[in-house]
């Protein structure tokens, strides 16, 4: 497949799927209990029933609305989180590939500590702290994920510090804000916007895992993490409880993926030939 | 392991003691952050064991106890000391020791954990030497690749409950610890990490049968598979070493969702438990020993890609 395809199904899948989330209120409440929501048996209606076209949940709330709502807020706190953890990563990275010395090693050394500590494992810690909430999990992401992308600019800001054209921009005097700002952020464009998209599908697995757990959004907000938690009480008898919220967790991470692979495969890749085949 | 090491160029084991040395320093930096977490944090200590209805004698003498009056630097000292004998404190919740909490689940997330690796690196392996040996791109692996990646872990595992459990009925839907409960976790969190081997071992393959020793091996005649075998599989095996170490952490992640789903008795469903409960020692337990855990897993790594791979050797010593 193409670079340009996957990254066009990407962009078009979350494109799709943010649409869903902004047309949220046109399918009312996630939270109203309808009085015919349930069957007369008490259990929840199925997909395609009339009034709910996704049926409704074992509490007799319309899915659809649900699913919208929790899918909004997935967004919410992945949009914020993805700029904050990326923006603090390259921050850093890019302080520690040009301040070189004593701040260099302090802030690698950081970033070591933060990679060593499993990511969910300190989520649920770090949950136990700041509670609840779009913000906590705001704050739990970007302390999560920050020392995965601080690594990877790190890296790309050694290689380009060496380059002749940032070494005469530094010998001429240019403050290595002005290089890192002008001559820098231009050359690892491409690699942020793939570590942006990578670091997006990692949040909404973090983000929406923890919620799962009981960790992230809390109860009367939907979340698909929470949605798929409430979805495993009628894992028996009515899986598609289950399954429309991982159906929509699932696409969300994929339109990320897509775009990471398609950036990914954008890179030239070597004109090496396996000696195998000749 | 002293005679290796001294067989080794002084640079190898020089390299070593500062890798071990920077491994501590972290290790000493994420008790830091767990003490601060749980000390330094607004909110009263005593309040959160006892519980809002607790009489002020009893909050009294849990201060005493915990020295909750101490100054902080004394705490801090204490608390340490504390770690470093092995005493990772009391459960608030279980009232035992959370070093004997841990240790006691600790097999069964081992178990789970290395069947996982197995299966991860068997069918990566399997499938990025396949794409490797193929020349191109497949779009079924690009497929099945992209999809594992967007599966989260828990999804997946519901998924294979489903089918495997409810609607093929061949694996057990109940909870335990035995081989017939271990297949489904294991599957699910090994297949979590099949991408990333697949394209590891891919990427290095490709590499290793660009290289110019290859071209002699073909030169002289080798069979396919002698080259394949002996010039090309064991080139491309370090980075493989290198990532089955960073794997710990990604399988202590992991393994908090999977026994979750599946009930698996392990270190992951003790967190879960922890944070439920609030249960503060208990959680900051379980993140020291995951911390520990992946720090000496990627030493040792190191330390096993040194021994397997002479290019490493040089570059260490180089």
């Amino acid at each position: 497949m193409k670079p340009r395809y996957l990254i066009a199904t990407g962009l078009a899948a979350f494109a799709a799927l943010a649409l869903f989330a902004l047309a949220a209120p046109l399918f009312g409440s996630p939270l109203h209990i309808d009085s015919d929501g349930l069957t007369t048996l008490g259990l929840p209606l199925g997909i395609a029933s009339r009034g709910h076209p996704l049926g409704t949940d074992v509490l007799g709330r319309d899915m659809l609305a649900r699913t919208a709502y929790g899918l909004r807020t997935t967004m919410e706190f992945t949009l914020v989180a993805n700029i904050a953890s990326v923006g603090t990563g390259t921050a850093v990275g890019l302080a520690a590939g040009f301040y070189r010395g004593r701040v260099e090693q302090l802030l690698m050394r950081l970033v070591d500590v933060f990679l060593s500590v499993p990511t969910v494992v300190s989520g649920l810690a770090l949950a136990s702290i700041v509670g609840r909430g779009v913000t906590g999990i705001v704050v739990i992401v970007t302390a999560l994920y920050w020392a995965w992308t601080a690594r990877l600019v790190h890296g790309e800001a050694v290689r380009l510090r060496n380059q002749p054209f940032v070494e005469a921009a530094l010998v001429h005097g240019v403050r290595p804000r002005t290089v890192i700002l002008r001559h820098v952020l231009p050359n690892i464009r491409t690699l942020l916007l793939n570590i942006s998209a990578l670091n997006g599908a990692a949040v909404v697995v973090v983000g929406s895992g923890l919620s799962y757990l009981g960790a992230g959004i809390a109860a009367p907000r939907p979340e698909l993490g929470n949605l798929l938690q409430d979805g495993t009480q009628a894992l028996s008898y009515d899986p598609q409880l289950l399954l429309i919220p991982m159906v929509f967790v699932i696409a969300l991470v994929l339109s990320f993926v897509l775009v990471g692979e398609g950036i990914n495969r954008t890179v030239p890749e070597s004109e090496r030939r396996s000696w195998l085949n000749i | 392991m002293a005679e290796h090491l001294s067989g080794w160029p002084t640079g190898q084991a020089k390299q070593l003691a500062v890798r071990l040395l920077l491994g501590c320093l972290t290790v000493l930096a994420v008790l830091t952050l767990t003490f601060v977490l749980q000390y330094a944090v607004p909110g009263d200590v005593a309040r959160s064991i006892a519980g809002p209805r607790a009489t002020p004698q009893l909050l009294a003498q849990i201060r005493d106890r915990l020295h909750l009056d101490a100054p902080l630097w004394d705490q801090y000292w204490r608390y340490l000391r504390g770690v470093l004998s092995g005493n990772l404190g009391e459960s608030y919740v279980q009232k035992q020791p959370v070093r004997s909490l841990i240790a006691a689940r600790l097999p069964a997330t081992l178990l789970l954990g290395v069947t996982a690796l197995v299966v991860e690196i068997a069918l990566g392996g399997a499938l990025g030497v396949w794409e490797a040996l193929r020349g191109r791109r497949s779009t079924l692996l690009t497929c099945l690749n992209t999809g594992l990646l967007a599966t989260p872990t828990f999804a997946l595992g519901y998924l294979f409950l489903l089918v495997f459990a409810y609607q093929l009925a061949v694996l057990p839907i109940t909870t335990g610890a035995d081989a017939a409960h271990l297949v489904m976790p294991a599957v699910v969190l090994g297949l979590s990490g099949v991408p990333y081997y697949s394209s590891v071992v891919r990427d290095s393959m490709t590499a290793t049968l660009a290289s110019s020793h290859v071209r002699t091996a073909v030169a002289k005649g080798l069979p396919r598979w002698t080259v394949i075998r002996r010039h090309v599989l064991r080139c491309a095996l370090s980075p493989v070493v290198t990532m089955a170490g960073m794997d710990i952490a990604v399988f202590l992640s992991g393994v908090v969702f999977v026994e979750n789903v599946f009930g698996w008795p392990g270190i992951g469903q003790l967190q879960d438990q922890a944070f439920n409960n609030s249960d503060r020692p208990l959680l900051m337990g379980t993140v020291i020993v995951a911390a520990v855990l992946v720090v000496f897993g990627n030493l040792l790594a190191d330390v096993i890609r040194v021994a397997v791979d002479p290019r490493a050797r040089q570059e260490a010593s180089a």
